[in-house]
């Protein structure tokens, strides 16, 4: 096999610890043995052959491992949930679609768990796409968007670049143990997690649909040194007023979590990390550790990680750029064609989310510059929402939706729809298509419908107005 | 008050779990032994949370700090037995 030095690395690491998932658990030593024979089943389907493999990725020890052997090969590969989202469809640019059946991690077989099949929707590569044969790439896809999905695109190079910031800042080593129970088809889950565990040599637990009584049973049992979470979870945890004895680090990445929670978190639970980042930088600041920082953590200060730089720019009210070393090579389209606005050496990435400088290297996120919000650990566009509702039925002209407060989990999304004149809808009934045709986190959770959306002087529509009526009305 | 039957817990779990989670379940889908999350109601972590509140209001009980866990959570006939027993050794005033 052709390993990587970081791969190598890693199978051949005296002391590494274990990997597990719900079902069982295996120990780094026997993974050479299936990734050799792993190797066996790809060169006999025509590895050299494989343009892009899409891989529809789940929360198991056998995913954790064909994602290792993958990352020794040439082919290129896009990370996918296993469970498609309404109307997520396989981009024309892979040629192969991978997954494997789901089986408990001690009667692991690979690879006759692997199930390779022509995707029917491919349209030919490379020549008729921008991606290149043999490039090493790692794909993601961009999340939250009822639009067209974008794809971003990695060299492997720089996943590896970005886990081992990862491993520096949150001390990962062979001795650790790793929590993982956000979806590794995820940068955070892979980016953040996986990888840089697998490349410590720290045992990893992954959680398949994680929910927060699997969650706090692994918490019990694993005893993680690290523990991923979103903010949602954070709040989870605090809600089920659990006791959890380990005091090991906490990363909560998604929307920052700050003030009361964060601080009712750490004083009952330990370190609580924010991690900023997203899918096109991968890991880019985290709170600085220790009880002398717990003030500041709680404020929100993140420190970048080693060689990024930030820059926040006061004439575009505080949107935060950024300059990563590890970061992407641009977005494709779904046929594989490049889209403008990917990087170049050097050049600043607009996050679209704003913040202020604390101190000389240190920041805070103060939130969005696009009309977005984070739910569920989903960047949402709200204004793509309303989009998506005008086109779902046509009893609605037009929609206008905004974030309402919070019941203390989920930011709350309203939706205020201008019908067409004469029609009604039953708002119950709205919710229920929309669930049927999207996915949930980009569901509204109140409808409210207007003859006219009032508007402001300028003829945008009065936000501020309709969020005033939506409150009273709720009242 | 009167102890509750096995039965009547159960129902009334099914009850809360039909009508005030925003789930999108029958009470035909739930089974005494159907698993409440993954491939059995799918119930997400929202609303296992909900149903942890619902449960404290509805019964008069709580939780304490170590018992949620997978095996109480794992379908209606363990969580019923469970809140069955909290709410028959529950302290009364007069020996509180």
């Amino acid at each position: 096999m052709n390993l990587t030095a970081d791969t190598a690395g890693i199978l051949h690491r005296p002391g590494a610890g274990f990997l597990c998932d719900d079902g069982g658990t295996i120990p780094y030593s026997a993974i050479p043995k299936i990734m050799a024979a792993t190797d066996l089943y790809f060169n006999d389907c025509g590895k050299k052959n494989m343009f892009c493999l899409a891989v529809l990725a789940d929360n198991t020890v056998a995913q954790a491992i064909l994602v290792l052997y993958l990352l020794t090969q040439k082919v290129n590969f896009l990370l996918m949930g296993n469970y498609p989202q309404t109307g997520q469809k396989i981009p024309a640019f892979c040629d192969y679609i991978l997954k494997i059946s789901s089986r408990p991690a001690q009667e692991l077989q690979l690879p006759a768990d692997i199930e390779l099949t022509v995707n029917p929707g491919y349209i030919g590569g490379p020549g008729p796409c921008d991606l290149e044969r043999h490039s090493r790439s790692v794909l993601f896809m961009s999340s939250g968007t009822t639009g067209e999905p974008k794809y971003i695109q990695f060299k492997q190079k720089k996943l590896f670049g970005n886990a081992h910031n990862c491993i520096r800042r949150l001390a990962i080593d062979r001795r650790c143990r790793v929590l993982i129970p956000v979806p590794v088809h995820h940068m955070y889950g892979m980016g953040v997690g996986l990888l840089p565990a697998l490349l410590s040599g720290a045992s990893v637990c992954l959680i398949q649909k994680n929910n927060i009584i699997k969650l706090l049973d692994k918490i019990a049992g694993f005893k993680p040194d690290v523990t991923l979470l979103t903010p949602t979870l954070v709040k989870m945890i605090l809600l089920s007023k659990q006791k959890i004895d380990r005091q090991g680090i906490y990363v909560s990445a998604g929307e920052k979590l700050a003030g009361g929670p964060f601080a009712d978190f750490e004083s009952r639970y330990g370190e609580l990390l924010n991690l900023y980042g997203c899918t096109e930088l991968g890991a880019v600041a985290v709170s600085p550790g220790g009880s002398a920082h717990s003030r500041s953590r709680a404020e929100g200060l993140v420190m970048p990680l080693k060689k990024v730089a930030i820059k926040i720019s006061r004439k575009e009210n505080g949107q935060i750029y950024c300059r990563h070393p590890a970061g992407f090579e641009g977005y494709l389209d779904k046929r594989g064609f490049r889209l403008p606005l990917s990087p170049t050496r050097q050049t600043w990435h607009a996050t679209k989310d704003t913040g202020v400088r604390i101190g000389r290297t240190g920041f805070a996120v103060t939130g969005r510059s696009d009309n977005c919000i984070n739910r569920s650990g989903f960047l949402v566009s709200l204004d793509e929402i309303a989009s998506f509702l005008e086109n779902l039925v046509p009893e609605i002209n037009k929609a206008i939706v905004f974030e309402g407060k919070s019941d203390g989990l989920l930011a709350k999304l309203i939706a205020v729809c201008e019908l067409t004149n004469g029609c009604s809808l039953d708002p119950a009934e709205l919710k229920r298509l929309c669930k049927a045709k999207t996915q949930r986190h980009l569901v509204p959770d109140e409808f409210f419908f207007v003859r006219e959306i009032p508007r402001l002087n300028n003829g945008k529509p009065d936000r501020a107005l309709l969020a005033d009526i939506c409150r009273l009305t709720i009242k | 008050m009167k102890e509750l039957t096995a039965a009547e817990v159960k129902s009334r779990l099914k009850e809360i779990i039909v009508n005030d989670l925003d789930a999108n379940i029958n009470i035909s889908d739930i089974k005494d032994d159907t698993p409440l999350y993954d491939e059995g109601l799918g119930l997400d972590s929202i609303a296992i949370i909900n149903l942890i509140v619902l449960i404290e209001n509805r019964f008069d009980m709580t939780f304490d700090e170590n018992e949620i866990s997978s095996a109480l959570f794992s379908n209606i006939d363990s969580l019923a037995g469970f809140v069955r027993s909290k709410v028959a050794h529950k302290p009364t005033m007069n020996n509180a």
